[in-house]
């Protein structure tokens, strides 16, 4: 199959990957709106809210470059009505592009969309990792590493205990699997079934 | 330097990419301060969750507590793996058991990830130093599965 193969290019002074329109379908209204669901389901907890709306506080404060806003699912919103949500088959669980801030963020997902309580909060936090990425309000999005940062920062600030070593040595840039995953377990302490 | 995991984990090739992935994810996961219900919902949301996306792999990280029993945390890698395929039916080839090293309590982590992804990183928080081996865990560990069967 041949497949379009689209180059990194530099926009605003930043590395930005552009929405490929060969690949990805729209997500339906109501895949979208499960999505929705499995989002706001972890931010009825207080815990989860309170972690998260830090979380762009402090990415904002480290960066200099402010959040969007504090509250995800204005971010979900956001991208509803910009790039939007769509299925595109590939090597990742998810993937984000662009920024609120540059008015095409756009999220696409590679995992089954399932209502059971413990499936939808996995769904969630994954939706919750990538709005977190996007949700800059300007040019710039938020690293791996600067996004494991900012939730060791948080994490401590709110009381969580055994959280390891935080993240140092700088921004590798990439995949970052590392910082992904050391991102996902403070997530986890603050955004979990009960 | 932060404490190590074991060495026993099967490494899949780091796919580069420059767009902003999510990485594998945290499915749900179970310590000491979960009942053996609590736990065995969580195996049984993460079959059903593996047989929905038959693509994806499944990692069990499991950690010692401060207090452990000699090969505590495989054993308990090596049940949940066990559930996962004899009892729930997944190919156990998808199912990767890994030794995470320490943390203040024991806990088994459920990740999923997809076929690109690299395999989630242990983050151990307790050296070994500073573990307390106690007791061989085998019956303990033998009589969960019993209670589940």
């Amino acid at each position: 199959m041949l497949r379009a193969n689209f180059p990194v290019v530099v926009r605003r002074g930043i590395l930005f990957s552009p929405p490929n329109p060969d690949q990805g379908t729209p997500l339906s209204k109501a895949e979208i709106d499960q999505l929705r669901t499995d989002v706001s389901n972890l931010l009825k907890d207080q815990d989860c809210a309170k972690f998260m709306s830090a979380l762009f506080n402090q990415l904002s404060a480290d960066t200099g470059r402010n959040a969007y806003s504090t509250n995800a699912m204005d971010v979900f919103n956001a991208v509803e009505r910009q790039g939007g949500f769509r299925r595109r088959e590939g090597p990742h669980s998810a993937t984000g592009g662009s920024t609120v801030g540059n008015g095409d963020a756009v999220i696409d997902i590679n995992f089954p969309i399932l209502s059971d309580p413990m499936a939808s909060a996995m769904n969630g936090r994954t939706i919750l990792h990538e709005l977190v990425h996007v949700g800059s309000g300007s040019s710039g999005n938020y690293s791996h590493y600067e996004m494991a940062k900012a939730a060791y920062e948080v994490a401590l600030a709110q009381g969580y205990k055994d959280l390891g070593t935080k993240p140092s040595g700088g921004d590798p840039g990439g995949v970052d699997a590392s910082n992904s995953v050391f991102f996902s377990n403070m997530q986890f302490k603050a955004c979990h079934v009960k | 330097m932060p404490p190590k995991a074991g060495t026993d984990t099967e490494h899949l090739p780091i796919v580069g990419s420059q767009e902003n992935t999510s990485g594998a994810s945290i499915f749900e996961a179970y310590d000491e301060t979960k009942s053996m219900k609590q736990a065995f919902e969580r195996l049984d949301g993460f079959a059903l969750y593996l047989k929905a996306a038959p693509s994806f792999r499944a990692y069990v990280i499991s950690y010692g507590g401060r207090r452990s029993c000699l090969g505590e945390a495989l054993k308990r890698a090596r049940f949940a793996k066990d559930y996962l395929s004899k009892v729930k039916g997944i190919d156990q080839k998808r199912i990767t058991g890994i030794d995470g090293g320490y943390r203040d309590q024991w806990a088994v982590y459920l990740w999923v990830g997809a076929r690109g992804e690299a395999p989630p990183t242990p983050m151990p928080t307790v050296y070994r130093r500073d573990v307390k081996i106690t007791k061989n865990c085998a019956s303990e560990i033998t009589s969960r599965k019993r209670q589940s069967s």
